[in-house]
């Protein structure tokens, strides 16, 4: 836990450190960015810190989800090696946590398609929504790893339960969709966010 | 096998509270979660007891437990039967064991048993009717400088005094101080406790069965073991005080159950049997309740403590079939052992 808070702190640190980057720099004269889809002479622009945004969402919610389904898959195999015919009753348990990932890689779409990168012309991101972008997209990340080890957790619980009652396994599957509606949850913050809470 | 066992946190899983190594047993608790299924039940001791006789209960064991009574059609004796269930489920526990050492310290007591009856037979200078048993780590070949050790301790002793009981004594200390020693190479906590309750568990044996003999104080304090929960001078000072007294004073403690077992068959002056089975239903009443655990070493050490439970009480069975023994005493004799 205390590399968690480490890991939320050091994260916490960065966003502050690039906000007050940015800042300073409007404040100094150095280029506005809030017109132009590039900075004039270096610095950071809102384009990037939105793609930025986009790849964290990818990268963390698809390691949580590859992390989440290990964690379940492991008692899984445990269970089929004994017993092959339980596969169809193990499957969903163990494929749950991997949703996360296709969630943060919606998201990550859509950042995409919100600033023109597939389907059109750049959008003129200024550095303000970039970090909003950038913000949005952090959390989400951090709902979606969480919840995805978390979900493996209660998958694997679920599983072993199945093990000794097939007669169970519905209850597994009801157990870890729960931790999945705040999965989902976070993806609808997202969505929302980046479709309808920026307007370029 | 060191940075295996540090207990290093990922950052990933620590999210999850989870350890990288507990992580590892998960397709162990799986696959024990099918296994354990088919421990037997009270229900199936019961069956096996009605049995009119030890054929009718070995093709039970066979036709509804799966055990292999038949070696080419030829019928087996129970007691190869029980040895080869025994072996499969060392070999099993070994073949799931990320690291295989850890589960020496439920091994060491057959070796330890065999080195008992070896050391024995040759200070004696004839064969002892002892059976030996057939697994257990080989960490105690002759040849290991530690075990050397102990038997040049143990030959010094003997010739002094000439007592087999001495021999006993330094073997079972040097038992534990093995089971210490892998605790402290790895240091997992469950195993770590598991040990100081062994030791503990083998003070109040000691303890009762000192009372029961009426020795001297003296002499128990050069029996107990060191290294449990309580220290030897529990034992010593608790000693001399009165069995009303003795239920007092260890009313709140944590062996509480066990002590009360002792001192009952102290005022009842019956045999310490059933202390002896309190304690052995002591260890695997507190791995049940370690049923909600996946992420850990508690399923495999549970699954390996039933089954050895469950091989006491079939060779119970089967001993009192063949002494045709009634169907209600062996049920009595095995009582104590169900959990």
């Amino acid at each position: 836990m205390k590399k968690l808070v480490g890991f939320l702190l050091i994260g916490m640190v960065l966003f502050l450190f690039t906000v007050t980057f940015v800042k300073a720099q409007e404040t100094t004269g150095v280029p506005a960015q809030t017109e132009s889809v590039k900075p004039e002479s270096g610095g950071v622009s809102g384009i990037t810190l939105a793609v930025i945004g986009a790849i964290i969402t990818i990268v963390f919610s698809g390691f949580g989800a590859s992390k989440g389904i290990s964690i379940a898959a492991a008692p899984a195999a445990g269970i089929m090696s004994e017993n092959p015919d339980m596969f169809g009753k193990l499957l969903i348990m163990v494929a749950l946590p991997g949703t996360q990932g296709i969630y943060g890689f919606v998201t990550g779409f859509l950042v995409f398609l919100k600033v023109g990168i597939i389907g059109g012309t750049l959008q003129p991101v200024s550095l303000n929504q970039g970090i909003q972008i950038l913000a949005i997209c952090a959390f989400q990340s951090f709902i979606e790893l969480t919840s995805a080890i978390y979900q493996g957790q209660v998958a694997a619980y679920g599983i072993v339960m199945t093990g000794k009652k097939p007669e169970a396994s519905m209850k597994g599957v009801i157990m870890a969709v729960l931790v999945e509606t705040y999965a989902v949850l976070g993806l609808l913050a997202g969505i929302l966010g980046i479709w309808f809470g920026i307007r370029f | 096998m060191e940075k295996y066992f540090s207990r290093k946190n990922d950052l990933f899983l620590d999210i999850g509270n989870l350890h990288q190594e507990d992580v590892q047993y998960g397709y162990s608790t799986g696959r024990l979660a099918i296994l354990e299924k088919s421990i037997l039940d009270k229900n199936a001791y019961r069956e096996l007891i009605i049995a009119n006789n030890t054929e009718e209960t070995l093709r039970l064991l066979e036709n509804k437990h799966g055990f292999k009574t038949k070696n080419h059609n030829t019928q087996v004796s129970w007691e190869d039967i029980l040895n080869k269930e025994f072996i499969s489920v060392h070999d099993l526990i070994y073949g799931l064991a990320p690291v295989k050492e850890i589960f020496d310290i439920f091994f060491f007591q057959y070796s330890f048993h065999n080195l008992k009856v070896r050391l024995k037979e040759k200070l004696a200078g004839h064969k002892i009717d002892t059976p030996l048993f057939i697994i257990g780590p080989v960490l105690l070949e002759e040849s290991s400088p530690v075990l050397r050790e102990i038997i040049i301790k143990i030959e010094q002793v003997f010739y002094k005094e000439r007592r087999f009981q001495d021999i006993d004594c330094i073997l079972d200390e040097e038992y534990f101080n093995f089971l210490s020693r892998v605790a402290d190479k790895y240091k997992i906590p469950v195993i770590e406790s598991l040990i100081k309750t062994w030791i503990d568990l083998a003070n109040i044996k000691l303890f009762f069965r000192f009372k029961t003999l009426q020795r001297d104080k003296n002499n128990l304090s050069r029996f107990l073991f060191s290294g449990g929960n309580f220290k030897q001078d529990f034992y010593i000072n608790t000693y001399h005080l009165r069995t009303d007294v003795l239920k007092r004073e260890t009313k709140n403690i944590f062996y509480a159950d066990l002590f009360l077992t002792g001192i009952k068959c102290l005022e009842n002056e019956t045999s310490m049997d059933e202390l002896e089975k309190s304690c052995d239903r002591f260890i695997l009443q507190r791995f049940s309740e370690t049923k909600h655990i996946v992420f850990g070493i508690e399923p495999m050490i549970r699954y390996l403590l039933h089954k050895e439970n469950e091989m006491r009480m079939l060779r119970m069975i089967f001993v009192g079939k063949e002494n045709s023994i009634s169907n209600n005493e062996i049920e009595e004799k095995i009582a104590g052992y169900y959990v």
